[in-house]
């Protein structure tokens, strides 16, 4: 069992939850840009949540499903077409052999994830299945998915049963049930829950004032990395040298011409710049929702309320998968 | 009791930090820390990062941050405890070709440093430098320090492309370049030595608190051995 990618768009990669043990080395943990997505589409296949699965951003993608399979759309960023067919996310989805699966432009999301039930046969490295093009670790060689990939399955078609699945078009099925969203895609909101950095303290109070005030634009240049951020300028009280010290997706650091950037996914392990603000855990799926050009604001809540808001998150993800197995 | 402060970086990780400056002691605290986490690690831990006077560790959702801190505490005062009888760690060698052709910044750093190309070599290794930390990409080492008066300026625009295996000097540090990137740092040479390749196993030849000794080698020893 296999799918052939077509087209892989703009950028595709496979991911997991992250590679842990190697930070020590200068290793990012990397993996799903949302998490908490790549979980859903993991569960709704009755895979392991950390399972590797495709990671699609925004459209272009095209994907051809060799066998009969079971899969799982999660997250956003586009909407899948079986020829005029729309599919929907967040149920599990039965396609037909020789199926082509085609992502096209949607109003909101940024990224999709793709699970087979089964999971993909991707060879792990340094324990993880995450694709860190920078240093060509995991994945598929290490590298963003091309046409012509082909990405097998680790197991036969397991044991879901046909007649649970309503038909939607020809041999097409989806489950009858459907996992609620718990990134809050479609809300409409912009504010972005943070508790104070490390160096908070050392920003002048206007410039703190102004980053809980003032809107800034994730800038085009914005990545798996990190997202830039363009808006008023946030300053240090005096000029601070800071020796390097590590770092985590979530951290807001403050360049020295006064840029914040959000550092994400594929954040490097340690370093220099002073950190006013570290994103609650739970909205860095969200961040990773977000298209470049769009707006945010940043909300100070306290450490505890970050706290509440993950563990609720924690909890849903708990009860999906208590209902589905 | 040594000075310390613990802060989140993550809902799921806390740092701890000694100080905010490069000093052999603080690195020292570090590792000894780092050292007492693995001999009775938390259970729930994901990873654990040393830096030059921080380190950071990672666990799962399901740990309480308080426990975590009073884990830590626990764990600073236990390593501060056995501090004294450090470990003499084995010295690597590293064979670093100095050849010009390789060392593009050398002018520079010895014009910088009123020396001749001979004193700055004989200075690269004749010293035995400790990796304070790797970080920046999988498998660069920051070593140090450098002798007394010796504060290279990194280059004013990054380079776009600084060969793999370059060996180079930044402020009291100096470094290898596991992998061909931008950098800013000034390159003095070259090591034929993979550092960090995933394909090996161990995947990185080094790790913090290594002590290290560059050996110079000729351009024909390099190419022997690259």
């Amino acid at each position: 069992m296999s799918i052939t990618i077509l087209k892989p768009g703009i950028m595709s990669s496979v991911q997991d939850l992250g590679r842990w043990g190697y930070q020590q080395y200068g290793v990012p943990v990397g993996g799903a840009m949302d998490k908490i997505s790549a979980a859903i589409a993991n569960i709704i296949c009755s895979n392991d949540e950390n399972e590797g699965v495709i990671e699609l951003t925004l459209h272009g993608a095209s994907v051809l499903i060799n066998e009969d399979s079971f899969c799982a759309f999660a997250g956003g960023g586009c909407k899948v077409f079986a020829d005029e067919q729309e599919l929907p996310f967040n149920r599990l989805l039965y396609i037909p052999a020789f199926t082509v699966l085609q992502t096209k432009p949607s109003a909101s999301g940024c990224r999709a994830y793709l699970a087979v039930a089964g999971g993909f046969n991707v060879e792990k490295q340094m324990g993880s299945a995450s694709t860190y093009v920078a240093s060509g670790i995991g994945g598929m060689n290490g590298k963003n998915l091309k046409t012509g990939d082909i990405l097998s399955f680790k197991k036969i078609n397991p044991f879901f049963d046909l007649n649970t699945l309503k038909s939607i078009s020809g041999n097409l099925r989806v489950s009858h049930w459907q996992v609620p969203d718990l990134i809050g895609l479609n809300e409409k909101r912009s504010d972005i829950h943070v508790a104070a950095g490390p160096e908070y303290d050392r920003f002048d109070e206007a410039s703190r004032n102004t980053f809980f005030a003032s809107t800034f634009t994730i800038g085009l240049q914005s990545n798996r990395m990190g997202y830039r951020l363009e808006g008023e300028k946030i300053l240090m009280k005096e000029k601070h040298e800071m020796v390097s010290t590590p770092v985590t997706s979530g951290i807001v650091q403050v360049t020295h011409e006064g840029n914040p950037i959000i550092l994400m996914a594929d954040a490097q392990t340690t370093g220099g710049y002073p950190r006013i603000a570290r994103v609650c855990s739970a909205d860095i799926a969200w961040l990773a929702q977000m298209r470049p050009g769009m707006k945010i604001r940043f909300k100070e809540i306290k450490e505890e309320e970050s706290d509440k808001r993950n563990s609720k998150v924690i909890e849903a993800l708990k009860k999906i998968k208590f209902c589905l197995v | 009791m040594q000075p310390f402060r613990i802060y989140s970086i993550h809902d799921h990780a806390l740092t701890v930090e000694f100080s905010q400056r490069i000093s052999e002691d603080d690195n020292q605290k570090v590792l000894a820390l780092k050292h007492s986490i693995e001999e009775q690690p938390l259970p729930g831990l994901l990873d654990c990062v040393p830096a030059y006077s921080s380190l950071s560790i990672y666990y799962k959702p399901e740990c309480k941050r308080e426990e975590v801190i009073h884990y830590l505490n626990e764990r600073i005062e236990c390593s501060a405890a056995g501090l004294n009888n450090r470990s003499s760690d084995k010295i690597i060698q590293i064979p670093v070709c100095y050849d010009p052709s390789f060392g593009i910044d050398q002018e520079f750093v010895c014009e910088h440093l009123q020396i001749t190309r001979e004193q700055l070599i004989q200075k690269h290794t004749g010293n035995i430098f400790r990796i304070y930390m790797i970080g920046f990409i999988p498998g660069f080492p920051y070593m140090g320090i450098l002798p007394e008066g010796w504060q290279i300026p990194r280059k004013q625009t990054p380079a776009l492309k600084i060969p793999a295996g370059s060996v180079a000097l930044a402020g009291q540090q100096t470094g290898i370049y596991p992998a061909e990137v931008p950098g800013g740092w000034q390159v003095i040479g070259r090591t034929p030595l993979k550092i960090f390749d995933v394909l090996r196993e161990p995947s990185c030849l080094v790790k913090a608190g290594d002590q290290v000794k560059f050996e110079s080698i000729s351009l024909n020893e390099y190419n022997s051995l690259s």
